[in-house]
């Protein structure tokens, strides 16, 4: 019995030699195409095989910096980058049946109108379009459990302002690009910016870098923090009560600024109406874009007499029992010049000047001391000049200076009394604060210190001139307390204090705003500068309302808000009032009506 | 069998004797057929009776499969390629897993940094005056205003009159 294997193995088989040729052809055909293959690939489209496979494989990954942090001078968190999720839609990955439906989810999780989801997820000529950026986290929860495989969150960096409408003019805020427009985000940008980072490398399906692989790396640098000189609390107390004044009064802005005397730091800089940096979209640009404390010029109106009396002292054109008549009104080149009221004060001193804030006393006054010596003394007060604070946007203010093509003789008169004459609020609270320094003018800052990696740098306080010597500041401090104390009670102007308990400086100025061709409107800008306490003083204040509707002077716009202030800040200065220095129905550190 | 008288007569490798076709090892043994009353050997398989042996034969045997001559050296670089192999294929798999490490690492790092950032926010929130003087407020506290405090006056020790510290009404 034979086997189909033993059959097999039994059969001949002829291999013809064209057979054996033939199929050594084909296979000769087939390497060769492989060795051509082989050959295109690696020798003549090398790079173009490589740029591909590399593009394909290799990414590079942007490392975004986080942008520095910016503190109070407590430590307290002002500013600060964090990563939250945005959303993107993939339209193509969207099914149109579900599109609507999805859109009105999304709508009501958003609170964006549908519609307008429904746009962005229809919008097929694009394969990524953003929906909402920068979600809350509850937000973003929501969003993943609708587990849409269309709907993509992405973390990205976002600055946060996380006090919300907190000193906005001074830390200012950030772009959709992360750069600084406003405040010390735009003066130190670069500082707080960082360097962004990259890695180039290749990646796995998540667009993870394969570390096993080649790779290169720079690593980011991360912004550096800035500590600012404010007080939250001060600042706090500030602008609410700024607020409370410019609302109570119909104003349309106002500005307060608290200065530390000593050093120039400023503890509190606020400006009404202010915006919430964490969204400004829709405000008024000129409401963030300028920093009235620096960026705004005014006429300081009487409260520039304080300069007038102290160049005069200075001088020794007058001393404080020099007399002059004021009748009210007088009669300068071709120009008749009065008081506020048009009433004369009779005879007075330097310090009659300021008590009744006689403008025909300080001109009387500033023409015994003569232009040059009066200007000499404005220009080292700083005014005309940029006081160099860390802020952008900030202006010089400007007057004429003899000699210049805009100086006429009577400008002498008017600039005595505060008329003709630009300054920043910055500026003339800097006035006070040096005569509340003996006459030291110390540079304002606003950064307490610079830190990089965890190293800082403090700011020291420079000495920016003495205008005046610590005798005449001294005298001019003892005037302007007689003149604070008369605002409070105008029958008994020497029997109450401004700030019971305490010795406190302050003069008071309404001036008309300029309508640009020459003369004035008849709006007006009440304000109120000074320092307490005088016997060792520690703050200067200065408060502006603008453009009140209910009352035009600043003795009743701004004083309030001066007076709370000052006794807020000697509280919370622990400063023990003096229970000698309060008049009948006055009780020590209270401001009656609050 | 078991009445048979045998004798062993030595311990042979298969393939040396003629009776030995399958066994490998197997001792030959001298018997007496009584059938035809002839001796005649018998081969018996050793190999579970003398392990011993067997493996002594081995061992004798061993040196001809090490005969390799020439071809030792292909031997030898086969094996430093196999280990090479080893090698290679041991420290791709531990960079591998030090990458996958650092791939966990940095996602863990990541993750704290962002957990970092929203603790700081919610530090920072806390420490907002706005949401501080609302709480406050929500809960019932007025505002500290100037007409609620009295500052005391306190006679010290030696009869001087001093101020103390801000004390709220």
């Amino acid at each position: 019995m034979s086997t189909p294997g033993t059959n097999n193995s039994s059969r001949s088989i002829v291999l013809h030699p064209w057979r054996l040729g033939a199929a050594l052809l084909l296979v000769l055909m087939v390497f060769g195409r492989i060795v051509v293959q082989l050959a295109d690939v690696h020798l003549l489209d090398r790079a173009g095989y490589a740029g591909r496979a590399s593009g394909e494989i290799n990414q590079v990954i942007p490392l975004t910096a986080s942008r520095g942090e910016i503190h109070d001078r407590n430590g307290d968190i002002l500013a600060l980058d964090v990563e939250r999720e945005s959303l993107y839609v993939a339209p193509a990955q969207v099914a149109p049946a579900e599109s609507a439906r999805l859109a009105v989810t999304l709508g009501a999780i958003l609170d964006m109108p549908a519609e307008k989801i429904l746009a962005k997820l229809l919008d097929t000529s694009r394969a990524w379009v953003p929906i909402k950026r920068w979600l809350a986290p509850n937000v973003a929860d929501k969003i993943t459990i609708l587990d849409e495989p269309s709907l993509h969150l992405v973390y990205e960096p976002h600055r946060f302002y996380p006090q919300g409408k907190f000193a906005p003019h001074l830390i200012g805020a950030t772009n959709l690009n992360g750069m600084g427009i406003a405040g010390v985000e735009a003066s130190f940008d670069s500082f707080l910016r960082g360097t962004d980072g990259v890695i180039t490398a290749e990646v796995d399906i998540n667009n993870n870098p394969i570390w096993s692989r080649p790779y290169n790396q720079k690593l980011p640098v991360n912004g550096n923090q800035l500590n600012l000189t404010i007080d939250s609390y001060i600042q706090h107390v500030t602008e609410t009560e700024l607020g409370l004044a410019v609302d109570q009064h119909g104003a349309s802005g106002g500005t307060a600024i608290v200065l530390d005397i000593k050093t120039g730091a400023v503890l509190a800089m606020a400006s009404y109406p202010a915006f919430d940096p964490n969204d400004y979209a829709g405000v008024d640009p000129s409401i963030y874009n300028i920093n009235p404390a620096v960026g705004e010029i005014y006429e300081p109106g009487s409260t520039f007499k304080m300069v007038t009396i102290a160049a005069g002292l200075q001088a020794n054109a007058f001393d404080e029992n020099t007399q002059v008549e004021d009748k009210g009104t007088i009669h300068r080149y071709d120009y008749t010049l009065a008081n506020f009221d048009y009433n004369g004060h009779g005879v007075m001193t330097p310090a009659g000047v300021l008590y009744y804030s006689s403008n025909i006393g300080a001109l009387l006054f500033a023409e015994l001391t003569g232009e040059s010596i009066f200007y000499d003394t404005v220009d080292a007060f700083g005014f005309g000049k940029l006081t160099g604070i860390e802020l952008p946007g900030e202006t010089a203010g400007i007057y004429w200076k003899p000699g210049t093509t805009g100086y006429t003789p009577i400008n002498l008169d008017t600039n005595a009394f505060g008329q003709g004459i630009g300054v920043t609020p910055l500026q003339v609270v800097r006035m006070a604060a040096t005569i509340a320094n003996n006459g030291v003018m110390m540079r304002p800052f606003i950064i307490k210190s610079r830190c990089t990696d965890g190293v800082c740098v403090e700011t020291q306080p420079s000495e920016q001139g003495r205008p005046i010597d610590a005798d005449v500041a001294y005298r001019v401090r003892k005037m302007v307390m007689k003149s604070a104390n008369h605002y409070v009670n105008a029958t008994q102007p020497d029997t109450n204090w401004l700030v019971p308990g305490f010795k406190v400086g302050a003069k008071t100025g309404t001036s008309s705003i300029p309508d640009g061709h020459g003369g004035y409107t008849s709006e007006t800008i009440g304000s109120v500068v000074g320092m307490a306490p005088l016997d060792v003083p520690r703050y200067a204040v200065i408060v502006k309302i603008d453009r009140p509707q209910d009352d035009i002077w600043g003795v009743r716009t701004a004083l309030p808000v001066y007076r709370r202030i000052v006794a807020e800040l000697m509280r919370y200065d622990r400063i023990a009032p003096d229970h000698i220095l309060v008049g009948e129905n006055q009780r020590p550190g209270v401001i009656n009506g609050g | 069998m078991s009445n048979a008288k045998t004798r062993e007569v030595g311990a042979f490798a298969c393939g040396q004797l003629p009776v030995c076709e399958e066994a490998r090892v197997v001792a030959l043994h001298l018997v007496m057929n009584p059938n035809t009353a002839k001796r005649q050997y018998m081969a018996i398989p050793l190999k579970q009776l003398f392990p011993l042996q067997q493996a002594r034969l081995r061992r004798l045997e061993l040196g001809r499969y090490i005969q390799l001559d020439g071809g030792r050296s292909y031997v030898a670089v086969a094996l430093l390629l196999a280990l090479m192999g080893v090698a290679l294929v041991a420290q791709t798999v531990r960079v591998a897993q030090t990458g996958h490490e650092i791939d966990v690492l940095q996602t863990a790092q990541t993750q704290l940094i962002r957990e970092h950032k929203a603790l700081l926010l919610r530090k920072a929130d806390a420490q907002s005056m706005q949401r501080i003087e609302k709480y406050a407020i929500d809960t019932g506290m007025i505002p500290v205003q100037s007409v609620y405090v009295q500052y005391l006056l306190l006679k010290t020790d030696h009869g001087q009159l001093t101020v103390n510290d801000t004390v709220v009404r």
